[in-house]
Formats: C-alpha cells, structure tokens, sequence
C-alpha cells in the first residue's frame, strides 16, 4: 500500500492537525479542520466548489492545500478553473519532507488540471518558486492605489516610517498641510489636463441582494474577456451575501434599466496593519463591467468610496481597459506584489493559433475577488 | 557490476549535476540534510532530471518518499 495518501479532510484528522500545528509553530504555516473560504456561503444551488486536502506521508500528516472551482470563461468556452489557496507543507521547516510540495501539487493538477494560484506575494516565495518551476506562467495583477487624506496617509504608511528621514518628512508635510496642498494641487492638475475625469452619466446606486441584473450583465459581457470567472446572480449571492457586515454593494447605471457595471469594496477602520497603519482604507474586492464600461464603473465605485470618508483607496485588477478606468479616476499604479499564476493546462487552452498566452493577458479579467478575497482588513 | 550498482550510478550522476556537485560527492545516505543545495525546488529539479533520465513518470508518493539517494535507488529498482 502506498505510503503517500492526498485525500479531503476529515474530522477525524484533528489529532493529526494539532500535532502537524505543533511541529510547524514559529512558522506562519498552520493547517485547519475549518471549512475553507469561510466568507464564501453556502448554497445548495451554488456553482462553487470548496475542498480541503490534507497530504499524508506514511500516516501522519505532512501537509494541505484549499480548492476552490466554479465555472470560468476560457475564451469561447465554459469550463470549471480551479483556484488553489494556503497550500502549506511540513518541508518548509523539515528537510525530510521536501519532497511533499512538489507531491500535492501534482496530486491537485491530476485532479483539477486547469488550475490558477493568485495573491503569492512575491515570485521569491517558495510556493511561487515551485509552480514556476513546475511550468506554471506568472501574470502580474497591477497595484492601484489613491489617497483622499494626505495628512493621515502621511502620518500612517508604515513604508514612510521605516526610516528615520523620511519619517520626519512625512511627519512634518502632514503637520504643515502640505500634503493636503500638495494632494488638491495634483488633482486639480490632472482634472486640467483632461487625465482625470468622470465619465458623463454615471449613476451609482448602493444595493444589498443580487438581481437577475447581474446574470444579465454577464451574459451581456463575458465573452469580451479571455479568461474571467462566473459573476452569475447566484455565484454573486455566495460570495457577497446580503447583509454581510463588510461588504459594500454598488451598481453603476447609465439609465436606470441599463446596469452597466457593478463593484464590491469594503471601507474599514485598521489598526496596526504592517502596511497602513492606522488607516481608514478602502479596498476594491470585486467588481464587473464589459471593458468599455470599465472607466464608469471605477468612476462610480470611487465616488461611493469618497462618501465612505476612506484615507487611501486601494485595488489589484487586470486588464488594460480597466488601467485607464483607474487612472481617469485618480488612482495611480505602483509595483505590485499581487501575482496571477496559470498551470501549464490553463496555458494551453489560452493558446489559439494567433496568440499565446502571453498575449491575450491583457483580457484577463482578475481582482482580488478571485483568490481568497479582501485584504485581511477585518 | 550489477544492475543496482549500475542504477545507483546513474541516479548519483544525475543527482550531482543537479546540484553543481561531483559524483563522489554524492553518497547514498547523502539527503536534504547534508547536501546545502537541496531545497524544494532543486528537489523537484532532480525529479524531473531522473524521470527524463530514466523515462519513467514518479509517482506523488515516490517524489515525497525521495528523502535520499539510496531511497532514491531503491524506489527506482523497483520500478
């Protein structure tokens, strides 16, 4: 009998998870018996699948992995894609067992071939360094970001406090009103130029439960993008349920029957974040519109944003359409450590005669709605 | 020379290109723990050179229980 067995996990292994926990403490590395995507509901009619597999080596447990699988837009073609999040393995800290990474992955490509990771963090790590090796492509997700409140962002990114002279520049801009000035000086500046605009008939309207509008909206607009996930009404529900605390709802109109795009972000207070501090941040989660709706949707989403008295907006999105939505709409792009990884199955069915992968990229349709969700802002 | 000594030659060869070492340098009880080199990614690297080397697929189950070259040799001579 073999010695490896990758199966789902069962109840019956938290014995063997407490021990696993125990032997990889100090590291950032845990494993859990908790339904994996927590934030996700669930439905009986929901597309998406949810899986936990645990990887054991001569019968204790060794590591584990989530999955999460719903239906994708390949192209011209429906077909489950999943995504693989949390894959944690007891080589990272025991030499004995390096082999164990490289063991679970194949074992997830056998079952779900057309498989991506995203979020990573950075090409360095060591999750990254295996798919890569393995042929997986790496994809950036571009990094947009927007201060509303200088004098707060000032005081509060920790990257401008890591160093004792930009520490007290920082302190001393917020102090004097300069990044304020300096904040209005550079909007007004690029509304001058014609770089920063809000396109005309934009209607925003904040809304709680799903409608067949969305299912609408995706019929209407899937087929522009070459590789984006299910929006479907009822995906939607499972992801974004009604009435969830941190979840913020809006549609973008451009006549009250036409719904033209619509977003999901979340507005909440930090506390000691490693990033941002003390910050009132808002974060972009998920959002959907045909590329050339892109522009009014972020119009719209980032004027619901400044009602919602947010210091820094931020968002990770793919596509070029939805690269000038964001800078129209004052956002400005930064180096991104937000990373879109496809296995070499995925690659394949991108690849058609006149174009590679590579080159139909740019209608990716990827947020952080895609892989595990929100920033942890909560 | 017998078909395992042969078959332990091979997968050493192999084993010290893949991590910048000479043969000699590379023993059966040499593993992750005394050869610096042998990270997860190398590991994989070694996989891949020895399934092209001996044109075979490993299975998940061999690749985590590759802890050495002799378990190496062993699970290969049994294939």
């Amino acid at each position: 009998m073999s010695s490896f067995e990758f199966r789902p996990a069962r109840p019956d292994d938290a014995a063997e998870v407490e021990d696993f926990n125990r032997r990889m403490a100090g590291s950032r590395q845990a494993l859990s018996l908790a339904p994996p995507f927590r934030k996700i509901a669930r439905r009986d009619d929901s597309p998406i699948r949810l899986e936990r597999y645990f990887c054991f080596l001569q019968g204790h447990l060794r590591g584990g992995v989530a999955v999460k699988s719903l239906p994708f837009q390949v192209r011209d073609q429906s077909l489950e894609v999943a995504n693989i999040t949390y894959p944690v393995s007891e080589g990272l800290l025991d030499a004995r067992f390096r082999g164990v990474g490289m063991a679970m992955m194949r074992e997830v490509l056998r079952r779900h071939p057309r498989v991506y990771a995203l979020g990573i963090g950075s090409l360095e790590e060591n999750i990254a360094r295996l798919l890569l090796a393995m042929g997986w492509r790496a994809f950036p997700v571009p990094f947009y970001f927007a201060v509303r409140r200088a004098r707060p962002f000032l005081r509060q990114m920790r990257p401008l406090q890591r160093q004792a002279p930009a520490r007290r520049l920082s302190h001393m801009a917020a102090a004097l009103g300069l990044g304020d000035a300096g904040l209005a000086t550079w909007n007004a500046g690029r509304r001058l130029l014609g770089v920063q605009r809000e396109p005309p008939g934009v209607v925003v309207e904040a809304f709680d439960d799903w409608g067949d509008w969305a299912d609408d909206l995706w019929q209407a607009a899937r087929s522009e993008y070459s590789l984006v996930g299910l929006r479907s009404t009822s995906v939607l529900r499972c992801l974004y349920p009604q009435g969830h605390p941190q979840y913020r709802k809006v549609r973008i109109s451009s006549d009250p029957r036409n719904t033209v795009g619509w977003a999901v972000y979340s507005a909440a207070q930090l506390q000691g974040h490693k990033y941002f501090g003390d910050l009132r941040l808002g974060a972009l989660i998920d959002a959907f519109a045909a590329p050339r709706d892109a522009a009014a949707t972020i119009a719209g989403t980032a004027r619901a944003l400044r009602d919602e008295q947010v210091d820094l907006w931020v968002a990770n999105q793919m596509g070029d359409a939805w690269r000038d939505g964001f800078r129209r709409a004052g956002f400005v792009s930064w180096r991104t450590n937000f990373f879109l990884l496809l296995s070499p199955a995925l690659q394949q069915l991108l690849e058609t005669a006149d174009e590679t992968a590579d080159e139909t990229a740019d209608r990716f349709f990827f947020l952080r709605g895609d892989g595990d969700g929100p920033l942890k802002l909560w | 020379m017998t078909p395992n000594e042969d078959l332990e030659s091979r997968v050493r060869r192999v084993a010290a290109d893949i991590f910048g070492l000479s043969p000699v340098q590379v023993r059966a009880d040499s593993s992750p723990e005394t050869i610096e080199a042998w990270d997860s990614i190398k590991h994989l690297e070694l996989v891949l050179a020895l399934e092209q080397e001996f044109d075979l697929a490993v299975d998940p189950d061999e690749i985590a229980e590759m802890q050495d070259i002799g378990r190496i040799v062993q699970l290969l001579s049994g294939r």
